[in-house]
């Protein structure tokens, strides 16, 4: 017997905070990062 | 201001690829995502950096262990060409979101703490650690 996977699809926004041990030319000591993605829900999730 | 652009990402599309066909086998409740990326760094002693992930900087996939908490795992490649010089870098994080509203809720504000690292292949830069402390979306 198959189950139905349900589907859905959404945004994501996202600011972060890191913070680097191990700092050298490329990785900064502190770094704000801000993100917008799509994300794909599958589950019973989606269907809520 | 100094600016690098990451340009594309191999190892995310195999890892969509094998989530799919094993999502098949039951009824999953997991999130998978592509985010593009502004990052500002600031470092201690130099000059701001500003980064542009394009198309996408990171891969994601979570699964939901409860309505609001989700555990999830995520790959990054970034390909930087900077003043004459190539480097390329992966990166990879784990973090666990909570999730202040129900699943019926269209916007769903949460607060995710994880951590990560960041392995460089250049002579400029032997290697990096870094870990996510908080963030907020």
């Amino acid at each position: 017997m198959k189950v139905p996977i349900r589907r859905a699809v959404g945004m994501r926004f996202e600011v972060d905070y890191l913070r680097a041990f191990e700092a050298d030319a490329f990785d900064a000591a502190h770094e704000i990062r801000f993100l917008m993605g799509t994300s794909f829900y599958l589950g019973g999730l989606a269907a809520r | 201001m100094r600016s690098r652009a990451i340009l594309a990402s191999c190892i995310p599309v195999l890892m969509l690829v094998a989530t799919v066909e094993t999502a098949g086998a039951q009824s999953p409740d997991v999130e998978m995502g592509i985010d593009a990326a502004v990052q500002i760094s600031i470092p201690d002693d130099g000059d701001n950096t500003t980064t542009v992930d394009v198309p996408f900087g990171r891969f994601r996939f979570g699964n939901y262990v409860s309505d609001r908490t989700l555990v999830e795992l995520g790959l990054g490649f970034s390909l930087i060409n900077f003043s004459g010089a190539t480097a390329s870098a992966g990166s990879g994080e784990a973090s666990v979101s909570y999730h202040f509203t129900g699943n019926a809720s269209r916007a769903r504000a949460f607060l995710i703490v994880g951590g990560g690292g960041a392995s460089s292949m250049s002579t400029m830069t032997p290697s990096g650690e870094g870990s996510r402390l908080a963030g907020w979306g």
